[in-house]
């Protein structure tokens, strides 16, 4: 601390540097100082700083100008969020419809985000908000891409899963509320690309995909004003689903007992979901535009209500003391209640001439899944074979 | 530099920054009556008084915090509605404690004009489960471990739900004697209108996570207290994943309860609720779809601290000829401990004295868990 300028250097100590400058004669023309000399120009000067920071608070304020944050989908990524899925996160560019939550709306919020690589090529990632049910009416597209067992469960007891190109979170119980019997939960999902392939998910960019749709969930559920932070799901992810190259004939799907009473094995291994999760499924031959068989069953009542006009209107109907659903040519599905809730099991299977196959595998499929789930014992009334009437 | 030799030099600069007229001293002290006066004015009309806010529950509730009984909405129409708290902090010596805060309002209803006036209470008590057996299955199965009450979030062992909930404390806190030391919170409250209408009015404490939140700081300041808080304090920072599902009615004498086949009440007068159905924690309560009676509470524990809770109580011998494990069937509360897919699972059944029930339940859980049955084949019938 030095005294002021005018003052006399008591204790005759050497005069710090910036005191030759201060002496008045001989400062230069645009010195400070001088600028501030007279009656008009510090009124000036001030006026002019105050309007500086005027702008500029305001600019911070608003998140305008220099300011304007540079992340992307509802502020939710930053561009290292984008690193493992861009090869340049700093050229993709982003176009977004906000999440709309209207108290008049019956659906749910809703929003989409897409993001591009700025030279247009194919790697366009879509994320969305949605209620999933059971009315969207796309056939099921939905269950098809997210469902498949190219994910897997995010677990920490989360209503999600990921692969190295699909990601879905249902947004928490306690910030929207639990859903009803008959919409599904409201969902975060992201996609990217095809999502139908022969290959092996690559867990780098399974775990990418993962951390990306918490994010965006953690993001969409502080707007909406809920509080909590889901943690990163990183470190307790298995490893990607990988084909079971080890199936018995008669234990289909890795279920024991599960058989079509052949010898040979199905011309394709299968792919069985890692981990436990919301669902279980085993696809086979995942190459065409739909897996050649599904077997599938859903554990989770939030995410089984999105079947429910499925398990009343396909096929012809199967009867049980404990639930109901039906069987058609290329489709069995039924739905129980289990101990967890509302549980839905069903086998699909896209190719013709399989009907046979599916009306002996589905039944038993039901009633090993439903004892491995401590629902047993279920046994279904099949309707009687198409031929037959 | 010694402070000392600048304080002559400080004291004249301030003396010759101070006005010298005695009109100007004048004006320098109005214009500070004046900027302070607006002060007060502005923080008073913006509410935020620099006095310390009222703090409840050992210093862990703070006024005005966010949960409705904590701010003024706690008052209805009353403009001056009281708060008061009530404690007994835990010592080293003696580790229970407990607190209370009562809201306590009366006014003229806005509606029909009728006099109101509210009681709601939230209570918080600290201290060890009880010693014996019945009271401790009554404290914790009847209280903390119905199908409306889910997991407590961040995996911290307890359970919550927008009305209270239960906490059970580290190993730190437990008593010589082995017993957990748990911390419970319950809210309830009256709202009487007019001479003759009277219903329950729980507090509000601003829905099931907030709870979690409420209760996780009482019980971090009860532990300090106590002197057994673990380094860092325990926190709330996920969000409240999963809700209970909603009660299901029972259409039919013969329909399954909870999800489990065989497990029938022979009444449709009811409707049952799970709560949570995990490898941790199954909850599932069957009560009266009218007056919400219990007739028959489940409950499944496997997480090892929730468990710990039950420790001590499951005896030493079967409970009944051909069930695995250990345990009681009391008069009112039943206990089977056995160890299910490679840890001690507690069974618990509650408001029923049927052990067939809790020999469908247990076998069921098992086959979900994927361990072999409890009870033999038939019940204990």
């Amino acid at each position: 601390m030095s005294s002021t300028a005018d003052e006399p250097n008591r204790y005759g100590q050497p005069l710090p540097a910036e005191r030759e400058l201060l002496s008045e004669r001989r400062l230069p023309r645009w010195h400070w100082r001088r600028l501030l000399r007279g009656r008009v120009r510090p009124l000036l000067a001030s006026g002019l700083a105050g309007v500086l920071l005027g702008v500029g608070g305001m600019a911070w304020q608003t998140q305008a100008g220099p300011f304007a944050p540079d992340e992307v989908c509802w502020g939710a990524l930053s561009r290292d969020d984008l690193a493992p899925i861009f090869r340049e996160p700093e050229d993709v560019k982003a176009v977004e419809a906000p999440v709309l939550h209207g108290g008049r709306s019956m659906d749910g919020p809703t929003g989409s985000c897409q993001l591009t690589n700025s030279d247009g090529d194919e790697w366009a990632l879509t994320a969305r908000v949605h209620r999933l049910d059971d009315r969207a009416g796309d056939d099921g597209k939905w269950a098809d891409e997210f469902l498949s067992a190219r994910l897997t469960p995010l677990g920490g007891g989360l209503l999600g899963m990921a692969s190295d190109n699909r990601a879905w979170l249902a947004i928490p119980d306690g910030c929207l509320g639990r859903p009803g019997d008959l919409d599904g939960p409201t969902v975060v999902d992201i996609a990217q690309g095809s999502w139908i392939t022969d290959l092996e998910p690559r867990t780098k960019e399974r775990d990418g995909m993962a951390r990306m749709v918490v994010k965006l969930v953690n993001k969409v559920s502080a707007d909406l004003g809920c509080t909590g932070t889901i943690a990163d799901p990183g470190e307790r992810l298995p490893r990607a689903a990988r084909y079971t190259r080890t199936e018995m004939p008669d234990a289909l799907c890795g279920i024991k007992g599960l058989t079509l009473g052949k010898k040979r094995k199905p011309g394709h291994y299968p792919m069985i979901t890692a981990g436990h999760g919301p669902v279980r499924t085993c696809d086979r031959d995942i190459t065409g535009s739909q897996p050649e068989q599904r077997l599938m069953t859903v554990e989770d009542p939030r995410l089984a209500a999105i079947f429910t006009r499925m398990t009343l209107n396909e096929g012809d109907r199967v009867r049980s003391a404990v639930g109901y659903g039906g069987l058609g040519p290329n489709l069995g599905v039924f739905r129980a209640r289990c101990q967890a809730g509302a549980t839905v099991f069903l086998v699909q299977a896209h190719r013709s001439g399989m009907s046979a196959d599916l009306r002996t595998l589905f039944p038993r499929y039901v009633e090993a899944e439903a004892a491995r789930l401590g629902c047993g014992p279920l046994n279904l009334k099949l309707p009687p074979p198409a031929g037959s009437r | 530099m010694s402070e000392t030799d600048e304080t002559p030099a400080a004291s004249g600069r301030l003396r010759r920054a101070l006005p010298h007229g005695r009109r100007g001293r004048l004006l320098l002290i109005s214009a500070l009556i004046l900027v302070l006066a607006g002060t007060g004015l502005g923080t008073w009309a913006a509410d935020a008084w620099p006095w310390p806010k009222d703090r409840y529950c050992w210093g862990a509730w703070e006024e005005g915090s966010g949960p409705a009984f904590l701010g003024d909405e706690a008052f209805g129409d009353d403009d001056d509605g009281s708060r008061t708290g009530q404690e007994t902090a835990p010592t080293r010596e003696r580790p229970t404690g407990r607190c209370e805060v009562v809201i306590a309002s009366d006014y003229k209803s806005s509606y029909d004009g009728d006099k109101v006036s509210t009681e709601q209470r939230v209570s918080v008590e600290y201290g060890p489960v009880p010693k014996s057996a019945e009271a401790r299955l009554e404290m914790v199965h009847d209280n903390y471990l119905g199908g409306d009450m889910v997991p407590l979030p961040d995996g911290l062992p307890g359970t919550v739900n927008g009305r209270g909930g239960l906490l059970v404390l580290p190993k730190s806190c437990d008593t010589q004697d082995g017993r957990p030391t748990v911390v419970t919170m319950h809210a309830s409250g009256t709202y009487t209108s007019g001479p003759s209408y009277t219903r329950n009015d729980p507090a509000d404490l601003g829905g099931a996570r907030q709870a979690a939140v409420l209760l996780v700081a009482a019980a971090n300041r009860g532990m300090a207290a106590a002197g057994c808080a673990p380094d860092v304090p325990l926190r709330v920072s996920s969000p409240l994943y999963d809700l209970p599902g909603k009660p299901e009615r029972v259409f039919s004498t013969s329909d399954d309860v909870c999800g489990i086949r065989g497990l029938h009440l022979g009444t449709d007068d009811v409707e049952d609720q799970t709560g949570a159905a995990t490898r941790d924690l199954q909850t599932c309560s069957i009560r009266g779809d009218r007056d919400g009676v219990p007739y028959l509470e489940l409950a499944m524990v496997a997480q090892p601290r929730l468990a710990a809770v039950f420790d001590g109580i499951t005896g030493e011998r079967p409970a009944a000829r051909g069930w695995r494990g250990t345990g009681t069937i009391g008069e009112k509360h039943a206990i089977v401990r056995a160890d299910c897919a490679g840890r001690p699972a507690t069974f618990l059944m509650g408001a029923s004295t049927d052990a067939s029930h809790l020999a469908v339940f247990a076998n069921a859980a098992a086959a979900r868990l994927g361990c072999a049955p409890i009870a033999p084949k038939g019940g204990a019938r």
